[in-house]
């Protein structure tokens, strides 16, 4: 696991749960909620099934899934049926994709434009052959803003979450702490950062395992993205949003990050170390 | 008997390494059945559970049937329900359901030990239905069900996922046949590390944590066993007669009762055995099926399946090109569905596990059955069968008693 990933230290008596999804380990803890100490373990199950719903949402190399069929069907008159939580999904990475300059940008080939969608008849298609999906910069960032969701809504009031360690969310304070402490504790490439209802995403070109290049791709040229290239850290209000962001960053380091998005410098020196080891 | 010569047998173990020959399964299989893109069978799901949410999205994949409701009492499952819908109305009651006149079908996707209360007013309406397994908790609710479906002027199915599995499909006529030839026994296993606890609603007839709950649930043996109980059923055509068993809690020491570990033998007639194993604190190989024969044994792992076929057992001219998967020393055939028009494609390898899951083959199956007036794959009779046989080893394995099982009331 590249240096610059976040790392998390769990305090005291909480609940922990994990399960592997979206090709990387789920995490949830638990420190306050309303209902009963003996439920938590439930309510973290019942967050983490939310992991693989989204898996087979969103993996592309599943057959049958809603974005293979899409991606299978590009070109073609066949729009594939999609749910409420997939149309929210598109209509927030167009918004972004708008908004990074196409930086981040799930066709990974700046093609959003041939993405249609018919949020009344809740189907999605791709116009132009060729053109495929991939929310491999996103779908994790979605993954835990639901997830979230569903915590408070179950009235949890202090958790941790994260997916495979690239994106957190805290919510409320950890525990043991005041009730207007500043967040949990996270520790990313060396840097101690605060985060209290809020995300993290962490984008680093380093972690690839091609040799010389990453597994970013930059959507404007088609090509991987130097390992070289510095780590991307940033603190958003949703997942989804600190995911996109902090790949588009990854990939052009001079975009300029809108209010509302704060970008953390991670230590060089540590991403220098994990290039030459 | 035949005797192998000596060069025979160094012939067969140059060529079967430890000693099991893989061979590929090339037969023509017909689609799953499904509703057509025009059929626009109208859906009602009652629950929003795990399980509700589970049918929204395989109903939701289709295009011959909708989602047009979602019922359920809990405002933040409904919410969450409906968000993860394609445009569903929300109702708090079955009574507000019913009279909107909205749907076609019910989806049952209650707690077990409701489906009774919850499926009454559809069955008796004459409303298609669609009934999870096990049906209900207990053998009065069961044989009560059966009896509605059979009043039933609609198509009710009763969610045995394994009778409309393409591959379970394809891999019985091969359990059936020479291939197999004589059963010598059975396996299966469904091990899952989960609590078995439930974030449901609570309050007065809130189900939270019913699993767990002597009172309302049929453990391991019955909310997860009787869908695997039931492969065995269908494919030997036969219904075990006695079963015994054990259970304790090796895990979750948290004031339960309920085993988190269970272990049970059910009898079948002329000896052939199934030996079953299930818990909730590991995970190792999850769910699977194996049926040993003299010829060959079949594992079934509900996406996938192979066929082990012994040294000595005959060969056929299909089985040079074979599709083969190694697991250590045992060489498997993988059982392909629809590989006939695959191989036309080129695509034989791509098809190799089912593109959904069986609940997706399950449902699929009923509504096609609803689009053309006939029987599903899963029957509630057979349905009813099995509940009763996964009723049965609960009982045995919490009583510590071998346990007849009696199915006549069906």
């Amino acid at each position: 696991m590249s240096e610059s990933r976040p790392a998390v230290v769990i305090p005291g008596s909480v609940c922990v749960a994990a399960r592997s999804a979206m090709r990387t380990r789920f995490e949830v803890v638990i420190g306050a909620c309303d209902a009963p100490r003996a439920d938590w373990d439930a309510i973290a199950e019942e967050t983490l099934d939310l992991a693989e719903d989204w898996h087979a949402r969103l993996t592309r190399f599943e057959p049958g899934s809603p974005v293979w069929l899409i991606n299978e069907r590009a070109g073609s008159d066949a729009a594939t049926p999609v749910d409420g939580l997939m149309i929210e999904l598109l209509s927030s990475c167009a918004r972004l994709v708008h908004a990074t300059g196409g930086a981040f940008d799930p066709t990974r080939a700046g093609a959003m434009d041939a993405l249609e969608v018919d949020a009344d008849a809740m189907t999605a298609r791709l116009k132009r052959p060729g053109v495929s999906l991939d929310f491999g910069a996103a779908g994790k960032g979605a993954a835990l803003d639901d997830m979230a969701r569903t915590l408070r809504s179950l009235g949890v009031t202090s958790a941790l979450l994260h997916g495979g360690t690239s994106g957190v969310i805290a919510i409320g304070s950890a525990p043991g702490e005041p009730e207007d402490a500043d967040g949990w504790g996270v520790c990313a490439g060396g840097r101690a950062v605060r985060l209290r209802d809020e995300a993290l995403g962490v984008s680093a070109p380093a972690a690839g395992d091609a040799a010389g290049t990453s597994h970013l791709i930059d959507p404007a040229t088609g090509k991987r993205v130097s390992r070289a290239a510095p780590p991307a850290a940033l603190i958003c209000e949703r997942a989804l949003d600190a995911d996109a962001w902090s790949t588009a960053l990854a990939v052009d380091p001079g975009l300029l990050v809108p209010a509302g998005v704060c970008q953390i410098e991670i230590e060089q020196s540590l991403s220098q170390a994990a290039r030459e080891a | 008997m035949h005797e192998p010569t000596e060069f025979d047998r160094r012939s067969f173990m140059a060529q079967a390494g430890a000693g099991l020959a893989a061979v590929t399964l090339l037969p023509s299989l017909g689609l799953a059945r499904q509703p057509s893109a025009g059929a626009d069978i109208r859906v009602g799901v009652v629950g929003a559970g795990t399980h509700g949410r589970d049918v929204l999205r395989e109903i939701g994949r289709m295009e011959g049937a909708r989602v047009v409701a979602v019922c359920e009492p809990d405002e933040r499952r409904l919410r969450s329900a409906l968000r993860r819908g394609r445009g569903a109305e929300g109702f708090a009651s079955i009574e507000d359901l019913l009279a909107a006149d909205l749907i076609d079908a019910a989806v049952i996707a209650t707690p077990t030990y409701k489906h009774l209360d919850t499926a009454r007013p559809f069955l008796e309406r004459g409303m298609h239905a669609y009934l999870e397994t096990p049906l209900a908790h207990t053998p009065a609710d069961t044989i009560e069900l059966a009896r509605l479906a059979r009043g039933d002027r609609g198509v009710v199915a009763g969610g045995l996922q394994t009778r409309s599995n393409p591959v379970y499909q394809l891999a019985r006529g091969f359990a059936r046949s020479d291939s197999v030839r004589d059963v010598v026994s059975m396996r299966a296993q469904h091990h899952r590390k989960t609590t078995w606890r439930s974030a449901g609603s609570r309050g007065p007839g809130g189900d939270a944590n019913w699993k767990l709950d002597p009172a309302r649930s049929i453990g391991l043996a019955g909310e997860w066993g009787t869908q695997q109980f039931d492969l065995f059923h269908w494919y030997t055509d036969s219904l075990p007669t006695h079963v015994r068993g054990h259970g304790s809690i090796r895990m979750h020491q948290d004031g339960r009762e309920m085993h988190d570990t269970i272990a049970c033998t059910l009898e079948f007639p002329g000896g052939a055995d199934m030996q079953y194993s299930a818990t909730i604190a590991n995970s190792y190989e999850g769910r699977y099926e194996v049926l040993y024969g003299t010829n060959a044994a079949i594992k079934l792992a509900w996406s996938h399946g192979w066929m082990f076929k012994e040294a000595d057992a005959p060969t056929q001219g299909w089985e040079v090109y074979a599709n083969r998967q190694q697991f250590h020393n045992d060489e498997g055939i993988t059982l392909i569905a629809g590989a006939t028009q695959l191989a036309e494609q080129g695509k034989l390898k791509d098809g190799v596990g089912l593109p959904y899951n069986s609940l997706y083959y399950n449902l699929a199956d009923w509504l096609g059955a609803i689009e053309s007036a006939t029987e599903p794959a899963s029957g509630v009779e057979a349905a009813a069968r099995a509940t009763l046989v996964g009723i049965a080893a609960h009982r045995a394995i919490t009583t510590g008693e071998r346990v007849e099982i009696d199915t006549t009331g069906v």
